[in-house]
């Protein structure tokens, strides 16, 4: 499973590619697939946090990965330049 | 929004009695009324009676630092500095990459007050004239803390450019996609020029790596994009390039409609705030000499407004008797119909000191506003202002009738 989350109230979506699925939008708790079809693939995740909280210029993005042998988690963060600024995440994951 | 330059307007004032005010925090001839009550964005610099217009808004830890240091490096003379202003909302001071979204614009109580809670200081040199003990290195500073508890729920226009914004978003993710499908095969370079690239990859240079990559990949497309044979492949390249800044754009003007809309909340809001100002004199001798209390609630929907207030302020200059209080509650409603505005808004002031304790005041106003067109407006008030008890006043009304022009064009709309 996976779910991509967005921090400090900042508004963030996602594209998820994997080798037999894709999605746009928010990523909640989406299952990739099942673990032995994903051994040696790849799952490529693009996120974009665009900056609608005028008390912060932080942006952050945590990435979970969830059902396996482990629980994975990442954390990206950012800062925006400019007030209405987007930053774009972009995450490869690979199975082993 | 719109933005007008400039504004006038006709106003025929059959009446306009005087209302007494406290110390320095409001002019003493000024009739107020709820909206000048409701609490402040910035009770320091209102109990202090300052519009500074330099305010240091550290956004983190090591800004806030930085901003007391120069503070205490500027200090020249007395216990307190003066001529300063300061804001900071200490809940963004820090990363909270686990509050989404949703959790930001509908928060509960607690989040509500945290992540609306500022803190204002304010200082300034002590005036002369309004004690005459005092000590000319005197000096005022001013503290105050405002949060939101009840922050009701963001209105259906919010919600109207959120469905927008999750469709540039998602125009956003298939233009990307395209971009990429259009991405030339590797083999396009030869492979001198390949290496030339991957060397600069590893070079030093004064941009982000983010920005220097960007840089490069930008290049290395053109490289390529020459060497095609494929006309057409590139000119889908600039039409794509061009629909993703555009819809950068977008992005950007929703992201900043969103800022800007986010305050405008209905349902139950529930606002309060709280300061004090300290005299610092003769060295270490501190004094409170002025605080300040406000409440306001009230209850929004997409034609009605109801708002309620208490507002507690005490004045107690330094060495002197005198020991004011005033407490005001407020109450006010509005209705909007098409072009039209009504409102009803009803004031009690309640005025106590060390040497006299005064009669209740009210004031109870209706006003009416009526938009002509898109830049005359109409607009009329009438009632009962307060009574000034010391002049033995009666039936004092207020009259005012007025008409608005407005000129200069308006602000560009968003998307």
């Amino acid at each position: 499973m996976l779910t991509v989350a967005f921090g400090n109230g900042q508004f963030g979506t996602s594209r998820v590619r994997t080798p037999t699925r894709s999605r746009i939008g928010s990523v909640k708790r989406w299952p990739v697939g099942e673990g032995g079809a994903l051994r040696g693939k790849v799952a490529r995740i693009k996120s974009i946090v665009a900056d609608i909280n005028d008390s912060t210029d932080m942006v952050s993005a945590w990435f979970e990965l969830s059902g396996g042998v482990v629980t994975e988690r990442v954390e990206l963060h950012d800062r925006v330049d400019e007030e209405g600024e987007s930053k774009v995440f972009d995450i490869t994951v690979r199975f082993v | 929004m719109a933005v007008r330059p400039s504004l006038f307007g006709v106003l025929l004032c059959l009446s306009s009695p005087a209302a007494g005010q406290i110390g320095s925090v409001e002019a003493p001839e000024v009739t107020v009324t709820v909206d000048d009550l409701r609490t402040p964005a910035w009770p320091a610099f209102t109990l202090l009676g300052v519009t500074p217009t330099d305010i240091a808004q550290p956004s983190t830890p090591r800004a806030l630092a930085v901003a007391l240091l120069s503070v205490v490096q500027e200090r020249r003379t007395g216990l307190l500095p003066s001529d300063f202003a300061l804001e900071v909302a200490p809940y963004w001071l820090f990363d909270h990459p686990d509050l989404g979204f949703d959790e930001y614009t509908q928060p509960g109580v607690l989040q509500s007050m945290a992540q609306s809670m500022t803190v204002s200081v304010a200082a300034g040199r002590a005036p002369t004239s309004f004690d005459e003990s005092v000590s000319v290195e005197a000096t005022d500073l001013a503290v105050g803390v405002r949060t939101t508890i009840v922050s009701g729920r963001t209105g259906s226009s919010f919600d109207r450019v959120t469905s927008r914004m999750r469709v540039a978003h998602t125009r956003g993710h298939v233009l990307v996609a395209l971009q990429e499908a259009l991405d030339p095969p590797d083999v396009a370079l030869p492979p001198e020029m390949r290496q030339a690239l991957e060397a600069l990859q590893q070079t030093d240079v004064d941009l982000s790596p983010n920005q220097y990559a960007a840089l490069l990949r930008e290049i290395e497309r053109a490289l390529a994009d020459g060497l095609t044979s494929d006309s057409s492949a590139v000119r889908l390249r600039n039409v794509l390039d061009r629909l993703d800044g555009e819809n950068t754009a977008t992005i950007r003007r929703l992201s900043l409609e969103m800022q800007r809309i986010h305050m405008r909340r209905v349902g139950l809001v529930l606002e309060v705030a709280g300061g004090a100002v300290v005299r610092a004199s003769d060295g270490l001798q501190t004094t409170v000499i002025r605080s300040g209390a406000w409440m306001t609630s009230g209850v929004s929907g997409e034609r009605a407004t109801l708002i309620g207030l208490v507002r507690l302020l005490r004045d107690r200059p330094q060495n002197l008797a005198v020991d004011r209080t005033l407490i005001d509650v407020g109450l006010k409603g509005t209705v909007s119909a098409g072009s039209l505005n009504i409102g009803t808004e009803g004031l009690v002031r309640t005025e106590r000191s060390s040497v006299r304790r005064s009669r209740p005041t009210w004031r109870l106003v209706a006003t009416f506003d009526y938009r002509v067109s898109r830049d005359v407006s109409l607009s009329a008030s009438f009632g009962k202002d307060y009574r000034d008890a010391g002049i033995r006043q009666r039936n004092v009304v207020v009259g005012i009738l007025g008409v608005n022009f407005g000129f200069g064009d308006p602000a560009p709309t968003w998307c």
